[in-house]
């Protein structure tokens, strides 16, 4: 299988005043394309800047990173952004939609910045929402959608544009038990059926059995890169 | 901005606010600078003069004018001319058994010159004087204590005739009026044209000066224009900005002090409407967060923004010039009555000359147009910024 994400000896200090704060130490990967991956581990051990790096909003102490095939590290913040724009989709904790834009105008977002002609995009936001489930929807501001609705619409705006990537970041967190596994049950369906690469940062070990793979992260670096499964939860 | 109504529209309402009351305070300004120029012009020489080329040099009681009554009649029937003022003056000295005092002495249509300035509600003793009452004088209180007068005291009033030679007659006090102003209290005598030619020995179509009064200050050029004919080497037509530069002085030191405080009110604005756009930023740092987040490149969302703030420049701008046009039309055609605003129940304590301190607010095209661009620019060149701050954003920070 092909190489979608690739990262060799990656470390990311922070500077908090004059300390120093070691967020990645020195990690290096790989993901295929199709996997559906999740990335856990406590509270402080790198998870989301492992993700931001990844996702090309932050850049990397050292090390380089690679996404499908082409060398991101070094990258200026135009080129990140045009990376985003095309290669990737972004699934947020608190959803990130849009207050002032309808859910269709919400999912369409991406292929507007992208420069895809309106009917285009307009065709491609609705088989998105479609896709998840709230179509039915399309018409409705953020604020007059529940929770799950909302996580809905930003799975939408993250296919939207077919993405190689989807990233998501503690995307159940924010949700309840049965709407939490509605969600895994969609990302789950959409990774078989489109293929999309999946890798998602989360404490919860529900969204971590769903995955294919877990890469456990502790301190900053990798601790566990397996099957769920086969990973001890009380020893690490 | 077309999304978030309520925000657009606090922006804009607060933009066309700023242009609003500007364009007010501008016009009240200038319309009290009109006032100014009117009943100050009205109380003295007329908006245009004729008289001797080197009167104001020379104001000797000889230097005067000859001028025949149909010339008088040709420049009453000039459209626009609503009162002419044939005045024959003289500077010279009363005195009376107890004092000796240097007045200016004036001679004019009195009937005439009592619709310009209502002289004749102020007398406090005796009567006022007309064509008919000769060798009568009416003086002001201050004057009158000066020297000791009653009505009907008998008083020696001299200057140098035509000839330099020195002439006296012995006149009786009419009436005595209460102006508040020093100017007529103090130092002015005032008589018949006839009384005052035989004192200073002039012919009967001569004059020293005669004035007019004009409908409205726009005309000013037209009607100075049309009695250009009157030009002779002994007489010369003036305009009143000619013969009046302490007038012209003093209004323009008012209107710099306007404008300074206009640029005051400015400032005051400037702040307002960058508070705004930083306000209108900061809380939609979310939203920018997310949308660079997404792959939206930082000079698209910066062109957005600057969109933004020129659009709300222009919009803030139509409405506030819609606004001020509300505003102007009963302003402009009712006035604003200071006397009542400010309480003074005697206007002339404060302008004796003024009819009233009712200003009319006038919108000059120059203001306007001033203001709706400051309006549209200063709020483009402010939202940058907003234009800049708008990606100062943590994408990295999603909370």
């Amino acid at each position: 299988m092909k190489s979608i994400i690739k990262l060799e000896g990656v470390s990311k200090i922070y500077k908090q005043g004059d300390v120093e704060v070691l967020a990645v130490n020195d990690v290096s990967l790989e993901i295929t394309a199709g996997e559906l991956t999740a990335m856990g581990g406590p509270s402080g051990s790198g998870k989301s800047t492992l993700l931001n790096l990844i996702g090309a909003l932050d850049s990397p102490t050292s090390g380089v990173i690679y996404v499908d095939d082409d060398l991101t590290t070094g990258y200026t913040s135009h080129q990140q952004s045009a990376l985003r724009r095309h290669k990737m989709g972004f699934i947020f904790q608190s959803y990130n939609l849009i207050p002032v834009l309808t859910a269709v105008e919400n999912a369409e977002y991406v292929l507007t910045i992208q420069g895809v002609p309106r009917s285009e995009r307009r065709a491609m936001a609705l088989e998105a929402l479609d896709s998840v489930g709230i179509a039915d929807l399309q018409s409705r501001y953020p604020r007059q959608l529940s929770g799950g609705q909302q996580q809905r619409v930003a799975i939408a705006r993250a296919l939207a544009s077919s993405p190689a990537i989807i990233l998501a970041d503690e995307p159940t967190a924010n949700l309840d038990s049965k709407t939490s596994e509605s969600f895994l049950e969609l990302v789950s369906q959409l990774n078989k059926t489109s293929g999309i690469t999946f890798l998602i940062s989360t404490h919860d070990k529900d969204v971590m059995s769903y995955c294919d793979r877990l890469i456990w992260l502790r301190d900053g670096q990798i601790h566990y890169d397996g099957n769920e499964k086969e990973f001890n939860f009380t020893t690490n | 901005m077309v999304r978030n109504r309520l925000r657009s529209l606090a922006i804009i309402l607060t933009l066309a606010a700023g242009m609003a009351f500007t364009m007010v305070w501008l016009s009240l300004g200038e319309g009290f600078f009109h006032k100014l120029i009117s009943e100050n012009i009205k109380a003295t020489e007329g908006f245009v003069v004729v008289q001797s080329p080197t009167y104001y040099e020379y104001p000797s009681n000889g230097n005067t004018i000859n001028i025949s009554a149909s010339e008088l009649d040709e420049i009453a029937n000039i459209k626009g001319v609503t009162y002419v003022k044939p005045y024959v003056l003289a500077t010279g000295v009363v005195q009376s058994p107890y004092n000796t005092k240097s007045v200016s002495i004036r001679a004019t249509d009195f009937d005439m010159f009592d619709q310009v300035i209502p002289l004749k509600s102020r007398i406090v003793d005796g009567q006022f004087i007309d064509e008919t009452t000769t060798n009568r004088i009416v003086i002001g209180v201050d004057l009158a204590e000066k020297l000791n007068l009653r009505v009907g005291s008998r008083v020696v009033v001299g200057a140098s005739d035509k000839s330099g030679e020195l002439s006296m007659r012995s006149l009786r006090v009419y009436g005595i009026l209460d102006t508040s102003g020093s100017e007529y209290d103090d130092g002015v005598v005032l008589t018949n044209r006839e009384t005052l030619r035989s004192l200073l020995g002039m012919e009967p179509d001569e004059y020293t000066r005669i004035g007019l009064e004009i409908d409205a200050v726009e005309n000013l050029p037209r009607i100075y224009s049309a009695m250009s004919y009157l030009n002779t080497d002994t007489r010369t037509v003036f305009r009143w900005d000619e013969i009046k530069p302490e007038i012209v002085s003093f209004i323009a030191f008012d209107r710099a002090l306007v404008k300074v405080i206009t640029y005051m009110l400015i400032f005051l604005i400037i702040l307002g409407i960058l508070n705004i756009f930083l306000l209108s930023v900061f809380e939609r740092r979310r939203e920018f967060s997310t949308i660079l987040s997404l792959g939206s490149s930082p000079t698209y969302l910066r062109l957005q923004i600057l969109i933004e703030g020129v659009l709300y420049g222009f919009l803030g701008a139509v409405i506030g010039s819609l606004l001020t046009f509300l505003l102007l039309i009963p302003l402009s055609r009712i006035g604003v009555d200071f006397a009542k605003i400010l309480n003074l129940s005697e206007i002339s304590e404060l302008f004796f000359q003024f009819s009233d301190l009712r200003v009319y607010a006038r919108l000059s095209m120059s203001n306007f147009w001033g203001t709706f661009i400051y309006i549209w620019v200063a709020s483009a060149v402010l939202n940058l910024v907003g234009v800049k701050k708008c990606t100062d954003v943590d994408i990295t920070d999603r909370s």
